[in-house]
């Protein structure tokens, strides 16, 4: 997008600018997939390599990322903050939580616990008195404050009014894509009010309906989603965590091979860092305990 | 006279013929054996304890080894397991790790490079060599080891393909740097290539309008940043990378279906 006119280099001169502009590069998109070497007018007599090194110095201090050494990560490691789920054995199975700047994904059909693995984790966030906001996006009418506040009361003895209890819990509800694009984008950007974790249940209700046979549009929102939620969790340390329901698949004892699949499709599989698929209990076990089956991304 | 005219112009044939000879002499005299050749360009391959790598395509330099697979099928643990046997050192106090002591640097274009995991698998391996020689380092020790091998790894996270092409670019002087300290990288990790797939099929920039007088080149009208010129660019930057600073690159691509699929 930016032009090599608009960089303003001093070796930039209007003979390099036109030189360049007649072998088809007049932006820095098109120096970056040129393959042929580049024939430049060595007008001031300190050489082409001049040009050459002072546009590769403006892409290496504007446009590449920074090199984290080793010892960097490291010590990020270190900060990394671990929220509860609310239930040991799906901490457990998480290897100790939710972690900080990763994307968790929690999928099953109908009834599998999904929402209250998102109440159950937003609760577990405020009672633990972690820094920064919670934002929980509801885009299928599902949010209750009465359970937080109850998982408030009977875990954590916080036995204030749900007002004060529930002060850095900001419930969005969204009904389209874009303003969840939106949000994130925002959440990304400011700077004041940090955020620690965003919850949202479910994703798959908002985007299923965009995807499908000839809907590209569609499919590209879903996947700018994507990158836009891991890009908010990585750069601001925040835990994401959504919904994605099954579709397809029957009860066990009827057909027991036809399995449910997650609604967001194959292309949308690389996209959490870890995935939790929940299933019912069977008729055939007594225990009415959840079945929880982490997956890595 | 004549003797002097014949010594004169006998001097320089004589000298002539002895530097002639002379020449052939030196020339006909090696310089090295084929023993000497092979002990001064042969490198050792990358070890990197992953048995069919190592058993089928031992990681030489130039070597590019693409690692596909549908999601979760640990593509990115192997990169990672490959990344922890370069940075390991060979020997420390008395112990033989069998790392190789290289630098490696890290595309990471998925977002998901687990350093976690990278310290598991380091502390794994280094429990292993320690307890097949039973030996107890001490704490300083360990400490040492692990600060040395994470001073060889770099990482860079890039979000487009315009990023990644920008650090292709800015990654040269930091491997001159990195050999000119002593732990020249050798291995070069991009996790995934796939990663902007749909992201750059559905760029769609304007194309340039053609310039009046000038030729018309095949990519003048065309989008710059289409999946064909990045991925183009790529194969030979990447390409001029590992033979100028001799690495081996392993990449990791996901399986991409169709919207339909």
């Amino acid at each position: 997008m930016p032009s090599l006119q608009s960089l303003t280099l001093p070796e930039l001169t209007p003979t390099v600018l036109e030189a360049l502009r007649c072998q088809g590069v007049t932006t820095l998109e098109h120096f970056l997939t040129r393959v042929d070497p580049l024939e430049i007018p060595d007008e001031a007599g300190g050489g082409t390599s001049k040009v050459l090194e002072a546009i590769l110095r403006h892409i290496q201090d504007v446009y590449a990322p920074p090199v984290l050494t080793g010892i960097e990560l490291e010590a990020e490691l270190r900060r990394t903050r671990y929220a509860s789920t609310g239930c040991q054995s799906l901490d457990g199975l998480l290897r100790g939580g939710l972690r900080s700047s990763h994307v968790y994904e929690v999928t099953g059909v109908s009834g599998s616990g999904k929402t209250q693995v998102c109440l159950s984790a937003v609760a577990s966030y405020i009672g633990e008195g972690h820094t920064g906001n919670a934002v929980y996006v509801d885009t299928s009418n599902s949010f209750s404050a009465e359970r937080v506040t109850r998982i408030l009361r009977d875990r954590f003895g916080r036995t204030q009014n749900a007002s004060v209890v529930l002060e850095n819990l900001k419930v969005v509800r969204i009904f389209d894509s874009y303003s969840l694009l939106a949000l994130v984008d925002e959440l990304h950007v400011q700077q004041a009010a940090s955020v620690g974790m965003l919850v949202i249940d479910s994703l798959s209700a908002l985007i299923g309906p965009l995807i499908g046979r000839g809907q590209s549009q569609g499919h590209n929102i879903m996947i700018s989603l994507g990158n836009s939620l891991r890009q908010l969790a990585l750069d601001r340390q925040v835990t994401v965590l959504y919904t994605n329901h099954s579709v397809g698949g029957s009860r066990q004892e009827e057909q027991p091979t036809a399995e449910a699949k997650p609604a967001l499709g194959v292309s949308w599989k690389n996209q959490p860092h870890v995935r939790v698929q929940l299933a019912l209990p069977s008729r055939t076990t007594d225990d009415g305990q959840r079945l929880a089956r982490g997956l890595t991304g | 006279m004549k003797r002097t005219s014949c010594g004169a112009a006998k001097q320089p044939a004589e000298s002539f013929q002895t530097i002639a000879e002379q020449d052939l002499v030196e020339f006909l005299k090696r310089d090295e054996s084929a023993a000497e050749l092979f002990g001064r360009a042969y490198i050792e391959p990358l070890h990197t304890g992953v048995f069919f790598i190592d058993r089928h395509l031992p990681l030489r330099p130039n070597i590019v080894l693409e690692i596909c697979g549908p999601s979760g099928s640990a593509k990115s643990e192997l990169l990672l397991q490959a990344a922890v046997a370069c940075l390991l050192p060979r020997t420390y106090g008395g112990i033989s790790y069998g790392g190789n002591e290289a630098g490696v640097v890290f595309f990471d274009l998925d977002g998901k490079f687990d350093m976690l995991r990278l310290m598991q698998i380091m502390e794994w391996r280094m429990s292993e060599a320690q307890s097949a020689q039973q030996q107890q380092p001490t704490r300083q020790q360990t400490n040492q080891v692990y600060e040395q091998s994470l001073g060889r790894l770099r990482v860079m996270r890039c979000s487009t393909s315009f990023q990644l092409l920008a650090a292709l670019k800015g990654v040269r002087p930091i491997l001159k740097g990195m050999q000119e300290a002593g732990a020249a990288a050798r291995l070069l990790l991009v996790d995934s290539v796939s990663a902007f797939y749909w992201m750059d099929r559905a760029a769609r920039n304007a194309p340039l309008p053609p310039q009046a007088g000038a030729r018309s080149l095949p990519h003048q009208g065309v989008a710059p940043m289409t999946l064909q010129s990045v991925h183009a660019s790529l194969a030979v930057h990447l390409r001029e990378i590992l033979h100028r600073y001799r690495c081996s690159l392993l990449v990791t691509v996901g399986a991409i279906r169709g919207e339909a699929g």
